[in-house]
């Protein structure tokens, strides 16, 4: 059964647009010009219990929005939000008790005091059980690594460890449902590494059902079993995450690095895109070229330092839905 | 493993929780400590300079409409006063504009608590209310010393209740601003100077001044209910005033922090509607 259900919802923001000058300041006053922002355009779909949802997009296509609606803060202009059975806005301290949310761009940590202390403090306003927080502070100790830094002052704290600490916060009261916006935001491989392998581990062992955005395609195809794409507040993608790899197709770019001023030589099969005395880009089809034989050609020639396959962004990935859904059309 | 629906029975009440946000902010304050005396210092000493400029006015004009240097001093001294309890109450609306533009008002709406509440009990300028309290402390005993007003139950009940009205009026401000905010954008400078200057015009007997300038502290800022009244009961005065208006005083704090929690709610909920 579906416990997230949105359906055809719309949000228009209206903003205020801003006129120059004192005389401008005072229509901005008294007859304020205002203009409609679509943020989000009749998008549908269902989360069952128990799944891991990516939601990814470039930036600027609605998921802040999106989330926004399913967290109770913002009201669809038109259409149905249904969450856990309820309304989030209109229910909405009853609801969210119930769901956690980390906003990874800002942080819900007390910045001037430790962050056990912020902790406390939530077991206080959620009402958590004393066993229910005992046990999920020692969770966080063993797979968060928190013990080594509950004590400190949250403004103290990395980048990584912050988010870390935040997503814990968020988990504190036992969540049926969370969102994630932006979780891995900054973060280098390591720490999104961790906190993938966390966030898996509480959907599969608790069965948590997640909800994260990101605009790293890596943290879907880590994380996620299920993806949905939307571009300018539109969706574009709801399916499976090798789904959408098939769709954005299978040119990748090997990226050389030399040791030596090198001429490279072109390879069959590969495309030589950009080539520098140090750095040379092939670009080549994964579907009729085995990575490591190129890798193993390329490294039999020449001296190398180091080499990276870069894999599409979500930018190009949008940009090749788009255009195949064009085509359709 | 299934889990069952949280229980709520941990539930805190909203007292115990509000000082549990509030011994935060102390602590979160004082980690600080020098920094957290000097900056009470500093207030103290910034709010006791405009005593001083009263004062010294006075020194020239004994007479103020009737009033003597100590009765306008214990006049001024309920401002302080109020002002002490309510930022520690209402400071989370002072800051509003901020609160809104970085994003923690989102965060306030994704607990399952009051946002007013969480706005009242997370934000808490303990050390405005340290140097205003102190300032209005050290002028209200004095002062009330000097013009003699013994201080039998009666009065002692009449200055808390006129105290608590007082905080209401100020703090019903306050949240009516930050619904403007949220109304037309930020707008908090322009708002905290109709504050500021009213409260400047509310530290003279209301009686010297002319009807436009009394309109003002009457009907746009009320601050006349929140120390002119009240103080001229005290002093036995009424300056040809109707004299039940200090009790009206009382009801004043409650009916305007009421009509401002509408206010709240209505345009919160154009927040959530239009966005910010």
């Amino acid at each position: 059964m579906a416990i997230l259900e949105l359906t055809e919802a719309c949000k228009t923001y209206r903003i205020v647009q801003r006129q120059d000058g004192i005389s401008g300041a005072l229509k901005n006053l008294f007859v304020p010009r205002y203009r409609d922002i679509q943020a989000v355009k009749r998008i549908s779909f269902a989360i069952e219990a128990g799944e891991m949802v990516g939601f990814i997009g470039p930036n600027g296509a609605g998921k802040s929005t999106t989330i926004k609606l399913l967290t109770g803060v913002l009201v669809p202009t038109s259409g149905r939000v249904q969450v856990l059975g309820l309304s989030p806005f209109k229910d909405r301290k009853r609801y969210v008790g119930r769901i956690g949310v980390v906003f990874g761009q800002r942080t819900q940590l007390w910045w001037d005091l430790p962050v056990s202390d912020t902790f406390d403090l939530l077991r206080k306003i959620y009402g958590v059980p004393p066993q229910t927080y005992r046990r999920n502070l020692e969770l966080f100790d063993d797979i968060l690594g928190l013990a080594d830094f509950r004590h400190q002052l949250a403004r103290q704290l990395s980048l990584g460890q912050r988010m870390r600490a935040d997503i814990a916060a968020a988990l504190l009261h036992d969540p049926e449902l969370v969102f994630l916006d932006e979780p891995t935001i900054g973060l280098d491989i390591v720490a999104k590494d961790k906190i993938r392998g966390f966030m898996q581990h509480i959907n599969a062992e608790r069965g948590v059902t997640m909800l994260l955005t990101s605009h790293d395609m890596q943290d879907m195809e880590r994380t996620c079993q299920r993806v949905i794409v939307i571009d300018k507040g539109a969706l574009l993608y709801d399916g499976s995450v090798s789904g959408l790899a098939s769709l954005s197709g299978s040119r990748r770019s090997l990226i050389v690095d030399f040791n030596v001023h090198t001429r490279c030589e072109p390879i069959s099969g590969t495309e030589l895109i950009q080539e520098n005395a140090l750095r040379a880009r092939f670009s080549f089809d994964r579907g009729s070229m085995q990575v490591h034989e190129l890798v193993s050609q390329v490294a039999k020639k020449y001296d190398i330092a180091d080499m990276t396959i870069e894999e599409p962004s979500i930018e190009s990935v949008v940009k090749t839905i788009f255009s195949a859904q064009q085509a359709r059309l | 493993m299934k889990k069952s629906t949280p229980e709520r029975t941990c539930s805190m009440n909203p007292v115990a929780l509000y000082f549990a946000y509030g011994s935060l902010s102390l602590k979160a304050l004082f980690a600080f400590r020098i920094d957290a005396v000097l900056r009470t210092l500093a207030v103290f000493v910034r709010e006791f300079a405009s005593v001083i400029v009263v004062y010294l006015i006075l020194q020239r004009f004994p007479d103020l409409g009737g009033w003597n240097m100590n009765e306008v001093l214990f006049l001024f001294s309920f401002l302080f006063l109020t002002y002490a309890i309510m930022i520690a109450l209402f400071t989370g609306f002072r800051d509003f504009d901020m609160i809104v533009n970085s994003g923690k008002l989102d965060l306030l709406l994704i607990r399952p608590r009051g946002t007013m509440f969480q706005l009242m009990a997370y934000n808490s300028d303990y050390l405005a209310t340290l140097g205003h309290g102190a300032v209005g402390i050290t002028l209200l005993v004095w002062s009330a010393q000097a013009v003699g007003i013994v201080w039998n139950p009666a009065r002692v009940a009449f200055l808390l209740l006129t105290l608590v009205s007082g905080v209401l009026i100020q703090g019903a401000i306050f949240v009516a601003f930050s619904c403007l905010s949220l109304w037309f954008g930020k707008s908090g400078n322009v708002f905290r100077a109709l504050y500021r200057n009213s409260r400047k015009i509310a530290g003279y007997p209301l009686s010297i001044f002319p009807d436009a300038v009394r309109s003002i502290v009457l009907y746009i800022m009320p601050f006349a209910f929140v120390n002119y009244f009240p103080a001229a009961w005290l002093l036995g005065k009424t300056d040809g005033f109707w004299p039940g208006l200090p009790f009206l005083s009382w009801l004043i704090g409650p009916l305007l922090f009421a009509l401002a929690y509408v206010l709240w709610r209505f345009s919160l909920l154009r927040y959530s509607s239009t966005g910010h």
